[in-house]
């Protein structure tokens, strides 16, 4: 992900200005490592305590994810350190993109193309169509709105595949900025609470059948968590279903993720009247994609035993548990101001969209389900 | 790609990230630290006996219900299961034992061990063997659940 420079009309350096008046220095570094350390591990006993609250609740699995926990505490460390005039010297250990991309070559291990043909041929079908429908709605409608590309291409994944992890791994596929991805995660987890309460009320008033409204839920609703969450809601049926679902969405994350790096690689970052040969497309395309591809194949294949992915899992959470309080750290409400309202009336309007589509498909797919 | 520069030898970002990532899918994904969080669940109505498989490793630990209540184990109660080895776990009287013996003529899995559970007690009997995760720092384990 880029990282971009501005002045503010008083010219006080803004919040993601890129320091190059001071260098680095090596004791800042390690100070910041250190205080990045410890905010993670209060991310990690505050997403501990909201998950228990959430399971006291019945709900099994924590809707509200990590990664708004760890932007919000980032942002409050970010405030405090700027007040102690501390932010620039521990601004040397934020190193949001690398944390980023390990994360995404670990997230590797959880993607098998074995899960797409163990679910069954009607949550396949249904994958396939939520997917390429809402990416294709959510793009031809950011671009009517005139919504910058790498913004689409992150929303797009999100609301089509499965919410955070998408948007992580289409943001690093097209480097898109912090703020773009703080911007999208933000919008997922807080349209993901909601609709994890108000679907199965729906879904009631409606009469669906539990296989329905299963299909339903992992159809539209984009975090795997608040998924499971409405699907535990409805029953075990309903939950089973939408587990199976939203499973075969998630496989689609590294195919996805490998075509926008290549449509960015040959299409958008082409300089006018340059020809993208092999080399440019290459040194422009993110290698770290490949990486993610290559794990991805060995978990396909079976290499790694379901405990290890558990373990793998565990060390990628903690990857983008740092990304994003790196995030916070760096966070600029003028950035974040400058991408305005349009991208949350196109996130929005995808998402009914998407709740409408998932009606008609998880109705026709799974109304004879038994 | 790696980046040259006048000074030297430096890989871009993309590359340190990528091999620091596969480096870390190497040793916890191919198991190099150890086989991760492994679990075995033998449940058995009262009268009934059932079988199941477990790697042989060290490390095991054992916990038992009975009904709602969880059971006292033995001190002898296995922690390492040996490769080719039955262990018979018997409940009579609202007490478990377990003795272990080598039959080389029944069907092991490779690398495994043969666990047998005998219930003769009065209430549904589950006991549970599981391993430790990997890395056993405790809040490794906080994003877990």
């Amino acid at each position: 992900m880029a990282s971009a420079e501005s002045i503010n009309k008083s010219g006080t350096p803004q919040v993601d200005e890129v320091v190059t008046s001071a260098a680095p220095k090596r004791g800042g570094f390690w100070v910041g490592l250190v205080l990045l350390i410890v905010l993670t591990l209060l991310v990690a006993e505050i997403d501990r305590w909201i998950a228990a609250s959430f399971r006291a609740q019945g709900v099994a699995s924590n809707p509200f994810e990590y990664p708004l926990t760890a932007v919000i505490v980032g942002l409050i460390a970010n405030l405090i350190l700027r007040a102690l005039r501390l932010h620039d010297y521990v601004r040397p250990a934020l190193r949001t993109e690398f944390f980023l991309k390990i994360g995404l070559v670990l997230l590797g291990a959880r993607i098998s193309l074995g899960d797409l043909f163990a679910i069954g041929a009607g949550g396949l079908i249904q994958a396939v169509i939520m997917v390429s429908s809402v990416f294709m709605f959510t793009w031809w409608l950011g671009g009517r709105m005139k919504i910058e590309a790498r913004t689409k291409a992150v929303m797009a994944s999100a609301v089509s595949i499965c919410g955070v992890s998408a948007a992580i791994a289409a943001a690093g596929a097209v480097q898109a900025k912090r703020e773009q991805v703080t911007y999208i995660t933000t919008l997922v987890i807080l349209t993901a609470l909601p609709l994890m309460v108000l679907m199965p009320s729906i879904a009631h008033a409606l009469g669906l059948s539990p296989a329905v409204a299963g299909g339903w839920f992992g159809g539209n609703i984009d975090t795997t968590a608040a998924v499971v969450g409405a699907g535990t809601i409805y029953g075990p049926e309903a939950q089973s279903v939408a587990a199976v679902v939203k499973l075969a969405q998630n496989v689609f994350i590294g195919f996805v993720s490998f075509i926008l790096a290549l449509y960015f690689a040959v299409v958008v970052e082409r300089d006018q009247g340059q020809r993208p040969t092999p080399m440019v497309i290459w040194q422009r395309f993110p290698k770290f994609v490949l990486g993610f591809i290559l794990v991805s194949v060995l978990a396909s294949l079976g290499v790694f035993s379901a405990p290890l992915v558990k373990e793998v899992n565990t060390a990628m959470q903690w990857l983008f548990a740092l990304a994003f309080v790196s995030i916070g750290l760096e966070f600029s409400l003028t950035d974040l101001r400058k991408a305005g309202w349009k991208p949350t009336l196109v996130y929005m309007a995808a998402t009914v969209f998407n709740t409408l589509l998932a009606l008609v498909v998880a109705s026709v797919i799974f109304g004879n389900y038994s | 790609m790696a980046n040259e520069t006048g000074r030297g030898f430096r890989l871009s970002e993309d590359w340190l990230a990528t091999i620091v990532g596969l480096v870390i899918v190497a040793v916890l994904g191919f198991g190099l630290l150890g086989p991760g969080a492994l679990s075995v669940k033998l449940s058995a109505a009262p009268g009934a006996s059932v079988d199941g498989t477990a790697r042989a490793l060290s490390g095991w630990k054992a916990s038992a219900t009975l009904g709602s209540e969880a059971l006292a184990l033995p001190a002898d109660m296995p922690t390492r299961f040996e490769n080719q080895t039955v262990y018979a776990l018997t409940c009579a009287n609202g007490a478990i034992s377990a003795n272990a013996t080598q039959d080389l003529t029944l069907s092991y899995p490779p690398d495994g061990a043969l666990l047998t559970l005998d219930n003769q007690c009065d209430g549904d009997l589950v006991v549970t063997f599981t391993t430790d995760p990997i890395l056993r720092w405790a809040p490794f384990g906080l994003f877990t659940r």
